[in-house]
């Protein structure tokens, strides 16, 4: 039974700047949240909270028994086993498709017990559901943008994570490529029923593909509800200005 | 713009040197920067036409430059005053000299002249043992150079490098002459720090590092007078000559002045000051440094070996690789 | 003399040296960049400051800490202390890691965060990320500064002559410096035949070097981010302490050691003589009030700023021509200076020499000297300036041809304030070692031509070894403090841009 993501009182500042008033969230399993809003509203830096690669100045995190962040306790990102995807998709440049997928694997004292054959079977799969298969063996120079964006997804997926993390993933694609990629993420979630926090500040991506959306502003929570709910009912004031602008 | 304006002025303050007013005559030496400063205001009054410039460096750095401009078959320096025998006599053996009997040099004894009147000797330096008089008692000194053979100056000797240093290397084959190869076998075993020159040795002996040291008496005289405790001995067979030589290159244009520079050093003010920075002086009536034994007693106690002279010279000259090679594979591996 | 046997033992004093500056400046590198330890900016500072001590103050300095009768810490060093082949080893670590340890500082900087990151969310721990991203990402910035560490020391004099002949181990530089000072008119060719030998070796690291440039440009790995984004800082935890107390062993022994060094034998009234009871003031009064001094401050100060303001210009057009207009003279202009800078300093000075007897032209003048300096310190600018016109988009000058700026317009419109931080830095840079240079300095001087190093080569000579180390104290505090301004500066100036 997989348990909800917990964040309670969550805060950060960097010397008197505060990035994020204390928050309260909690991410069911399953879910399709997306965290939109403007440039510096906190929405990375709660991400990568959540992903430890940035650590609170105050709050928890915690899933089921499992504590991330509390008080003087600080799980490495590598022992989250949460799989991310990146704004400039950090395809590792000096190994091919295979070995950047294949890499958590590798690593992830999770996945130790593997043998080399169950390894590739699971890369395979991974590979497979970005459909990317005639391009397993080739660099990551010789891959289009929206192709390394499929590489890395894969590699965020092989490892079965509790969570995926997405930062910005399709910011540097083209508006066709975007759509696509829209689409297959909507599908991949429909399909592997996965936990996905996705970070925007596109509104036709929060609602196209998610399930739930969190408008944040200058660290705080200016809505969270259903697609539906926050399109047909924007809060009046910024969220309202915030997606009239946007549209 | 702003670009080509420095490019000019660059030009200007380099070449700001290239427009002499009148002829020059350049002097290269290792003589001290208190020496010069005393000689060339009466030098300077005596040849008003012609201006005395001196480039001053270490023996090895002036023959390494000259060399240079040897080498280049366009020598600048008119005149060079320094103290490597055997440097000189290759240059005047490979006719870079210009030959010149002064007629005031005539003190100078013939052993330390060339016969063929290519260089003289301006001044003697010497070199002696050195100790650091809180290290050790009267009692314990060595006395002569043969003295340094025993066994408790294990780890305890320095001296300068024949490699680094030109007086370094007239002190070796002053000892090899005197002494064979046997001498620096014995030494090395005595674990004998060669290396640097006449300062790294009196270094060496101020800090304590070594407790006996071979250097130039003068280099000991100066230390003396600013308090330092270091003192020289005067060892039994006689101190190692090194002559202070002066010769006139070959291809200088105002050959008559620098002859008159030539005689100049040999007068009685010049040899004074030579004696003023402790070195010693073959003119009748110039004194001994302070402090030490006027030349006549020096050259006294000098029997066969240590005593220098063109035949030792000239013995030595033909060996100088052998030297160097013979010092390097006994005492420098 | 076993030249083989000399010039196997420069060879493993180089590689030794490269491999040791290597390994440290990848670990420093790596905690000033990704390590979660305060004051991050600081350290690295204090980290590049070995690069602005003079070799030969370098070397004196040892002397006095390290010698095995009498040295400071001659207790906790082996045997012979820090004389010989291990000695000289750490001593030119010291200075030579400020090499790989920019470069790597810079490759960090440059790399994408998120490559590393990733690798941390697989589940790779911090050890492995270094060893299958980081490392495998920037080992050609780490081998560029190895290969400069590598340099740096086969050319060394300093180091070699006090440390390594007291124990009866040459080196070729030590060996070239003999041939040419006491080998007469023979020993000048012997001197141009070892250096033959070292050029050739220096050739051989420089063709590699290059091979690796070429291949790497070629793999075409763009490892610059699109976002600006902070890395994320490993956190130390238990370590952080042992690690900080590193850090500052390090900065103890590679500055605050040798500057002390120097200081206390300036204060002595005797060599050798530490006893605070015997301090005095006297030794620089000594220097100051030389004549020669205020003069060889005002010309050491005049002549760099000549030469500093010829070579960032000169590379300035250089770096233009070779990475915008693809001119392969200039490209092989760059690459000569690394030959340049690679030789003895009295290898180029006694060339000059040669040249200027054999020409008559300016033979009297400082034109020579200054000439010189150029020479063995061209590299450092030219080689900043070219990295820094190849590490900016082609678009930004295009945007200006499109608006209708000239040429010349657009060299002056949009180049030279963008790269003011690397012409600024390369600047001062190369300044240090002009200003402090004292090998090349002494065989070209002339009257009214003191240089610090000239002043300071007079006083060790003739005077006594306190008022040498009184005057090396001065050239390395005023060394040290200027490094210390500028990379303040230029870090602040990072910080506005």
């Amino acid at each position: 039974m997989k348990s909800s993501l917990i964040l309670k009182q969550l805060t950060k500042s960097y010397g008197t700047k505060t990035i994020l008033n204390p928050l309260d969230l909690q991410v069911k399993p399953g879910e399709f949240v997306t965290l939109l809003g403007p440039s510096g509203c906190g929405k990375t830096t709660l991400l990568r909270m959540i992903a430890g690669l940035e650590q609170p100045t105050a709050g928890e995190i915690k899933m089921g028994e499992r504590v991330f962040d509390s008080g003087r306790i600080h799980l490495p990102p590598e022992e989250r086993g949460f799989g991310m995807v990146f704004q400039s998709y950090a395809v590792w440049p000096h190994m091919n498709v295979w070995q950047n997928v294949q890499y958590p694997l590798k690593v992830n004292p999770k996945w130790k017990s593997l043998t080399t054959q169950q390894r590739e079977e699971k890369t395979r799969e991974a590979i497979k559901l970005v459909h990317l298969e005639e391009l397993a063996s080739r660099w990551p120079q010789q891959l289009s943008g929206g192709q390394q964006q499929r590489v890395a997804l894969a590699r965020g997926l092989v490892m079965e994570p509790d969570i995926l993390l997405l930062d910005e993933p399709l910011s540097n694609l083209d508006a066709k490529l975007r759509a696509e990629m829209r689409r297959e993420i909507r599908d991949l979630h429909r399909r592997i029923g996965i936990t996905l926090i996705y970070v925007t500040h596109d509104q036709k991506e929060a609602f196209e593909m998610s399930t739930r959306v969190i408008v944040l502003n200058e660290g705080r929570v200016a809505q969270d509800g259903t697609p539906e709910e926050v399109r047909a009912h924007p809060k009046p004031g910024f969220v309202q200005d915030f997606l009239a602008e946007m549209s | 713009m702003k670009f080509i304006n420095v490019w000019i002025f660059a030009l200007c303050f380099l070449s700001g040197a290239c427009k002499p007013s009148k002829p020059s005559l350049w002097i290269y030496t290792s003589l001290y920067k208190e020496v010069i400063a005393a000689v060339q205001p009466p030098l300077q009054a005596l040849l008003p036409d012609v201006e005395i410039k001196f480039f001053q460096g270490g023996s090895e750095n002036i023959a390494a430059k000259l060399n240079m401009e040897l080498l280049a078959n366009r020598p600048q320096a008119n005149l060079v005053l320094t103290s490597d025998p055997f440097w000189y006599e290759e240059l005047k053996r490979l006719g870079k000299l210009e030959a010149y009997r002064s007629p005031v040099a005539g003190y100078v004894p013939t052993a330390f002249t060339d016969p063929d009147s290519f260089y003289s000797t301006v001044r003697v330096s010497s070199i002696v043992m050195a100790y650091h008089q809180n290290v050790l008692s009267e009692k314990e000194l060595p006395h002569s150079w043969k003295d340094l053979t025993d066994d408790r100056w294990k780890g305890r000797l320095t001296m300068g490098s024949p490699l680094e240093s030109g007086s370094a290397f007239t002190t070796v084959a002053m000892l090899f002459h005197h002494e064979g190869w046997d001498y620096f076998t014995r030494l090395r075993s005595l674990d004998l720090l060669s290396s640097g020159g006449n300062s790294t040795v009196l270094n060496r002996i101020e800090t304590k590092e070594r407790q006996i040291g071979l250097l130039l008496l003068e280099n000991v005289l100066k230390a003396m007078k600013k308090g330092s405790p270091i003192r020289p001995i005067y060892p039994k067979e006689g101190v190692i000559p090194v002559p202070g030589l002066i010769a006139i290159l070959k291809g200088t244009k105002n050959i008559s002045a620098a002859q008159r520079v030539y005689d100049w050093f040999f007068s009685l003010e010049a040899q004074r000051a030579m004696v003023a920075a402790g070195m010693h002086s073959f003119y009748p009536q110039a004194p001994a440094p302070q402090g030490w034994l006027p030349l006549s007693e020096i050259l006294a106690h000098t029997p066969e070996g240590m005593f220098w002279g063109n035949e030792v010279l000239q013995a030595l000259y033909p060996r100088r690789d052998e030297i160097k090679r013979g010092f390097s594979d006994r005492v420098l591996r | 003399m076993n030249i083989f046997e000399i010039t196997l033992r420069s060879i493993a004093l180089a590689s030794a040296v490269s491999l040791f500056s290597g390994l440290l400046g990848c670990l420093f590198a790596w905690l000033v960049t990704r390590a979660e330890i305060p004051g991050r900016q600081r350290w690295a500072q204090w980290l590049a400051l070995p690069y602005s001590v003079p070799a030969y103050l370098l070397a004196m300095a040892w002397v006095v800490i390290g010698n095995p009768t009498i040295g400071w810490l001659r207790h906790f060093l082996p045997a012979q202390g820090s004389y010989g082949f291990w000695g000289m080893v750490c001593v030119e670590t010291t200075v030579a890691m400020t090499f790989p340890f920019l470069e790597l500082k810079a490759g960090f900087e440059k790399l994408d965060p998120a490559l590393e990151e990733a690798a941390r969310m697989s589940g790779a721990s911090p050890a492995r990320v270094f060893r299958d991203v980081s490392f495998k990402l920037l080992w050609p910035s780490l081998l560029s500064g190895m290969a400069l560490s590598f340099l740096y020391t086969i050319s060394s004099f300093g180091v070699p002559a006090l440390l390594g002949l007291p124990v009866r181990q040459f080196v070729l530089t030590t060996l070239i410096y003999s041939e040419f000072k006491m080998g007469g008119l023979t020993g000048i060719y012997n001197g141009f035949k070892l250096s033959a030998v070292l050029v050739a070796i220096v050739l051989v690291v420089l063709a590699l070097s290059y091979a690796l440039k070429r291949w790497q440009s070629r793999r075409g790995v763009t490892l610059v981010s699109g976002k600006a984004s902070k890395p994320s800082q490993v956190h130390l935890g238990k370590l952080t302490i042992p690690v900080l107390m590193g850090l500052s062993a390090w900065i103890i022994i590679t500055l605050v050691l040798p500057w002390t060094a120097l200081g206390l034998s300036a204060l002595a009234s005797v060599a050798g003589d530490f006893r605070v009871s015997q301090w005095t003031l006297r030794n620089f009064k000594t220097v100051v009030t030389l004549a020669d001094f205020q003069e060889s401050v005002k010309n050491s100060l005049s002549y760099t700023v000549c030469v500093v303001l010829c070579l960032v210009s000169a590379g300035f057009f250089l770096g233009y021509l070779s990475v915008r207009r693809n001119k392969r003279w200039a490209r092989v202009i760059v690459g000569a200076s690394q030959i340049s800078f690679a030789l003895p300093g009295t290898v180029i000075a006694l060339v000059l020499i040669y040249v200027s007897a054999w020409t008559g032209w300016l033979w009297d003048g400082v034109f020579w000297m200054l000439l010189a300096y150029g020479l063995k310190y061209a590299a450092i600018p030219f080689q900043m300036l070219s990295t820094g016109f190849s590490h900016v988009h082609p678009s930004l000058e295009e945007a200006a041809q499109m608006s209708g700026a000239r040429r010349f317009k657009v060299i002056r419109d949009i180049w030279v304030p963008m790269l003011k931080t690397v012409w600024i830095s390369a600047g001062v840079l190369v300044a240090l070692p002009i200003l402090t240079e004292l090998t090349m300095s002494v065989l070209l001087t002339g009257p009214g031509r003191a240089t610090l190093g000239t002043v300071l080569f007079q006083l060790q000579e003739y005077a006594d070894q306190p008022s040498a180390a009184a005057m090396g104290f001065l050239i390395l505090s005023f060394a040290v403090v200027g490094a210390w301004i500028q990379s303040t500066l230029i870090s602040k100036r990072k910080n506005l841009t």
